[in-house]
Parts: C-alpha cells; sequence; structure tokens
C-alpha cells in the first residue's frame, strides 16, 4: 500500500510522542490488583445496597421496639435481598486471566452484552431500595399518629422519583448499547 | 504457569513493546494523570493474563490484545461521563473539502491525531492505532477479529479523515 505523505507525518509524528516521565512500577502494579474493587460499577451497586440497608436500619431503629411484623419482615427481607444481590454481583464480575486476550471485536461485544444486562437488570440492583421505600410507607400509614404520613411523603416521594428516573435512564442506555451491538453483528458479516 | 514464567514473559513483553504500550493508552485517554492509570491497569492485565498465555498467538499479538482490550473497558467505563464516542463513517459524513497547507507542524498534527482517535469507538481506535504503529491488515485482524477487507476499507477512510483533519486546521493556523 503506497503512503500518502501527509500520511508518513501524521506517522512520524504518532510514533515520536514524548516519553512518558514516569516509568512503570511493576511492584506497583501488583499492588493495584486491590484497585480493581473500585470500578464505578461496583461502587454503584453498593451504594445502591447500602442506602437500602441504611433506610431499613433506620425504619427498624425507629419501629422495631413496637414489635409490628410488617417492620420486622420487611427489614428482613430488605437485608436478604441486598446482600443476595451482593453477593450476585461478586460472583458476575470474576474475571479468568485470559479474558483480556480475546480479539478486539469478542471483547467489546462481551463488554457491551455485560453492560447491557447490567443495566437491564436495574431492578435487581434497586430493589432493596424500592422495598424499603415500600416499607416504610405501608409503615407508617398503620400508625394511629395523625400526621405522621404526611410528614413523610415528600421525601418518599422524592426518593420514589429518583428510583423512577434512575430507571428509565439506565433502559435507555441499554437500548442505546443495543444498538451497538446489533451493528457489532452488521460489522462482522 | 507458575509465577516465575509469568513474570518473564511480563518482563519481555514490556521491554519490547512498553513504548507502544505508552502511545496506546496516549490514544485512549488524553488526561496525563489518568493516562499514567490506564497504563499502570494496561499492565497489571498483562501481567494477570500471562498466567492463561498458552500461545495460541504470538506473544506481540497477545500483548496488544490486553492492551487494547484493557483500553476499551476503561473507556467503556468512562463513556458514561464522557461525550458520546463516534464512528469513522460518522466523521467522513461531516468532511469538507480544504485546501493542502504549505507545511506540517509535528507537534500540532499528534495533537490533531489524538483528537481524531479520542472520539473514536474502542474497535476503530484499535485498527487507527495498530496502523499508525505500522501493523499490517493481517496483524491487526488477528488483533481486532475483523476480516483483512473489512480492515482495508477502514484504513482507506482513516487516511482520508486525518489528512483531511490535518490539512484543514493547519490551513487556519
Amino acid at each position: 500500500m503506497r503512503e500518502h505523505p501527509d500520511f508518513a507525518e501524521v506517522r512520524a509524528a504518532w510514533l515520536n510522542q514524548a516519553e512518558e516521565e514516569i516509568p512503570v512500577d511493576a511492584e506497583n502494579i501488583y499492588r493495584l490488583r486491590t484497585w480493581e474493587l473500585f470500578s464505578t460499577t461496583r461502587s454503584e451497586v453498593i451504594s445502591s445496597a447500602g442506602a437500602a440497608l441504611f433506610f431499613a436500619g433506620v425504619v427498624a431503629w425507629r419501629f422495631a421496639p413496637e414489635r409490628d411484623r410488617l417492620v420486622q419482615f420487611g427489614c428482613a427481607a430488605v437485608m436478604v435481598w441486598a446482600a443476595v444481590t451482593v453477593f450476585r454481583f461478586r460472583a458476575s464480575i470474576r474475571r479468568s486471566p485470559d479474558f483480556f486476550a480475546r480479539t478486539g471485536l469478542d471483547h467489546y461485544r462481551t463488554e457491551l452484552l455485560r453492560r447491557r444486562d447490567h443495566l437491564r437488570s436495574v431492578w435487581i440492583w434497586h430493589g432493596p431500595l424500592w422495598l424499603a421505600i415500600i416499607l416504610s410507607t405501608a409503615t407508617l400509614a398503620r400508625r394511629i399518629v395523625p400526621g405522621r404520613l404526611w410528614d413523610a411523603l415528600p421525601v418518599l416521594l422524592l426518593l420514589a422519583g429518583w428510583a423512577a428516573v434512575g430507571v428509565r435512564r439506565r433502559l435507555r442506555q441499554a437500548a442505546e448499547l443495543q444498538q451497538e451491538i446489533d451493528e457489532l453483528a452488521v460489522r462482522e458479516q | 504457569m507458575g509465577r516465575g514464567a509469568r513474570n518473564e514473559l511480563y518482563t519481555r513483553a514490556a521491554a519490547e513493546w512498553g513504548r507502544m504500550l505508552d502511545r496506546l493508552a496516549a490514544g485512549y485517554e488524553s488526561d496525563p494523570d489518568k493516562r499514567r492509570d490506564l497504563r499502570q491497569e494496561i499492565h497489571l492485565q498483562l501481567w494477570r493474563s500471562f498466567e492463561a498465555f498458552d500461545g495460541r498467538c504470538s506473544l506481540k499479538t497477545w500483548t496488544l490484545r490486553v492492551a487494547h482490550n484493557t483500553a476499551a473497558s476503561y473507556v467503556i467505563r468512562e463513556q458514561r461521563v464522557n461525550a458520546k464516542l463516534v464512528s469513522f463513517e460518522e466523521i467522513e459524513r461531516t468532511l469538507e473539502s480544504v485546501d493542502q497547507p504549505r507545511d506540517i507542524d509535528r507537534e500540532r498534527t499528534l495533537r490533531d491525531v489524538q483528537q481524531v482517535i479520542l472520539k473514536l469507538k474502542p474497535l476503530d481506535r484499535q485498527i487507527i492505532i495498530s496502523y499508525l504503529e505500522g501493523l499490517d491488515a493481517a496483524a491487526i485482524g488477528d488483533i481486532t477479529g475483523l476480516t483483512p477487507a473489512n480492515i482495508g476499507m477502514k484504513i482507506h477512510r482513516i487516511k482520508k479523515i486525518l489528512a483531511h483533519r490535518i490539512r484543514k486546521e493547519q490551513s487556519h493556523a
């Protein structure tokens, strides 16, 4: 393939980039494995589960002394759901050593599918939070003290709205990813 | 594979293609601090991957696959907070005609090239970076999994886009 003079210059500019000043620290690379635990997706799930647990904890703390079955079983359900979510997520992120050694096309498609499935299963990750909101609403609604539900309603509505917007945004992102996955299939032909 | 053999493979790959990996990281991240982190992550995944190295492809192809794929995963993660990425075809549609400049400033050229690369989707980046590194269509096919015909077509587009972009920027200079 004959090279256009402009492109020879482009390649020369690319190959003659300034060297990185800081060399790669091999020892640091081994320590870096710990950082793998802090990807955005993981922190997303952890914060979602954490928020639900906090919510359930507050509800349990405020209402448990009254030995209300709805509160006790509801809080237990939230905690179990959150724990199962984290466990399930941990299992799904284990990667084999040759995970990155596939062809670019395979890898990219796998990553897009993984991200799409994660976004589509948003109800699993946000489930504990939804359950906690429903639980606290139901608990407050059953109280005899007048005005208690009304006092808490704005917060509950805000939380429910935030969760609904989040679900919608993620489903839209999942649809965009699906479109890109379909384009990859065309590219392979 | 034992830890000793893995370390040996990693050391060899880092020594032979370390500079290429640095340039590759520059094609995926423009911020110097983040680029250093990405570079470390590439080396980490490379070291880890050699546990499973079985000679199914050459050491160079393996190294570049791991590096590109690690960077692609990074781009997918970062894409959630960054602008939308585009394909060669989308850029090509926006090209206008410009005159040839008299001379070419290499530093500016590099900046222009990086700007184009950083907008591309990961697979297109793999092709352009590999091509800039001097790899032929067959070698790029081993890394990306795309057919040589597909790669040939992409390379043609890359040249057109880059030449146009550089002419445009430098005719404005």
